[in-house]
């Protein structure tokens, strides 16, 4: 099991896509929120 | 408009000046031109009128459209340079819970573990071109964690606040050399068997003991056994969240190494991989981690979200620790659409199979049907998961379980 895992993740490594990142379905969702708006973060910068 | 009238009324004055001859000496055409002129001027008075009105009612249309448009970015305040944000940003998430043992069916008000209620702020300062410094505090508060209730406690820790900690870390991000991570997060490992593009993750995932995982099950006379959902279906997630360093290269190509030293004398380390083709999206991840109470511990996933809509995820894993070795693997199909103007809809089934999680005699296998309706507008995923749990063990007949969920998360 330990081999096919490591094999399967550099053959996909291999197969030539564009780089994209990955969010977590779990984490905070990323986009808009009910109160913060489009933003989705309450934001402060200076 | 008052120009105008004044040049109207010159005009007619001129043009009866100009036709002084004696033909129009006749008094009753004189009468007539001077009607005609009262009449012009009642005309020139009402467009008046109608052009007053008309320019009140777009000043206050106006108005009320100002106050309905939302200011460009109402949380941001604006100076100077900008090389400092601070993020506040979180999200509720409630569930009821139905689950049967065999003997009693039982409501449970939780929240869902699977993406726990939480609240964070993220630091980050621009101190160079190429280097952010940044901090995080992420906390996590749960009342009646769907992974804590049971069937003698559905309230446990009463009405204490649950309050723990995910992220107390600082973090020093390099353009091309790379992210250093120092504090309380995400081990290298973290996540590595929970890479999932279904879109139905809230309501069901590799750890599928995250939504019943306090359930004790029964035994062949209905007495509660000591044994816990949580207890048997596990997914053998890497190092979770701990104190740690760790450090992340560069990605290169869509792939990315990470390496942490963890509390306790534990490390890991781990690959991720995520892509677009033209067939669709592709995540991946594979790790190792060791820790002084097993021998290592591999493994890893991979979710891939076609065009059409289709996805496939599969996890696995092996612990080597001495006779026991738990082991797993996941499965999960999944189709997502955009059948409603409101937002995505999301379904999937899958199927868990752990071995010897708890005992060497163990085999856990959990079949599941998933939902999850999103409405954009309100910021709000919808969702509804069923399972079924099944714990085989030597010597010891066990009711299945079987649970139900249903909730809401909120992004606020």
């Amino acid at each position: 099991m330990k081999t096919g895992i490591v094999l399967m993740v550099l053959l996909l490594g291999g197969c030539g896509g564009t780089p994209a990142s990955y969010h977590s379905e779990r984490e905070i969702p990323e986009g808009p929120g009910l109160l913060t708006g489009e933003d989705g973060v309450y934001q402060y910068r200076r | 408009m008052a120009y105008q009238r004044t040049m109207l009324a010159a005009a007619i004055a001129c043009a009866l000046a100009g036709t002084s001859s004696p033909a129009l000496a006749d008094t009753q055409e004189l009468e007539q031109l001077k009607r005609q002129l009262g009449t012009l001027l009642d005309r020139v008075e009402q467009l008046e009128t109608k052009t007053r009105d008309a320019e009140a009612r777009a000043a206050a249309a106006e108005a009320r459209a100002g106050r309905a448009m939302p200011a460009a970015k109402p949380t941001a305040v604006h100076s100077g340079n900008e090389k400092i944000r601070v993020n506040v940003s979180g999200h509720v998430n409630r569930a009821l819970l139905a689950v049967d043992d065999g003997e009693e069916t039982e409501l449970y008000h939780v929240d869902n573990d699977s993406s726990s209620t939480r609240l964070r702020v993220i630091g980050e300062g621009d101190v160079s071109p190429e280097l952010t410094v940044g901090t995080a505090i992420e906390v996590q508060l749960e009342s009646n964690s769907s992974f804590a209730v049971s069937q003698d406690d559905e309230a446990p820790g009463g009405d204490t606040l649950s309050l723990s900690d995910r992220r107390l870390e600082v973090y020093f991000d390099h353009d091309r050399l790379g992210k250093l991570w120092v504090g309380k997060g995400w081990t290298a490992s973290e996540d590595s068997s929970e890479m999932d593009l279904s879109g139905t993750a809230l309501a069901g995932y590799s750890s599928t003991a995250d939504i019943a995982g306090g359930i004790k099950f029964r035994d062949e006379s209905g007495n509660l056994s000591s044994n816990t959902v949580g207890d048997s279906f596990i997914n053998l997630d890497g190092l979770g969240r701990r104190d740690r360093l760790r450090y992340d290269t560069p990605t290169l190509g869509g792939v990315r190494l990470a390496v942490s030293a963890v509390e306790d004398s534990a490390w890991d380390a781990a690959l991720n991989y995520a892509a677009d083709y033209n067939l669709g999206k592709l995540a991946a991840a594979v790790a190792y981690s060791d820790q002084e109470s097993n021998d290592g511990q591999v493994n890893g996933s991979a979710s891939f979200l076609h065009t059409s809509g289709v996805s496939v995820t599969l996890a696995a894993g092996e612990r080597d620790s001495g006779e026991q070795d738990p082991n797993f693997v996941y499965g999960k199909l999944g189709y997502q659409n955009q059948w409603f103007s409101a937002g995505n809809t999301a379904m999937s089934v899958d199927y868990h199979v752990a071995n010897h999680a708890d005992q060497r005699s163990d085999k856990a296998t959990s079949v599941g049907v998933q939902m999850v309706q999103s409405v954009d507008d309100w910021a709000t995923e919808l969702y509804v998961g069923y399972r079924n749990y099944d714990l085989e063990r030597a010597n010891e007949p066990l009711d299945d379980a079987n649970a139900l969920i249903a909730g809401a998360r909120i992004k606020f």
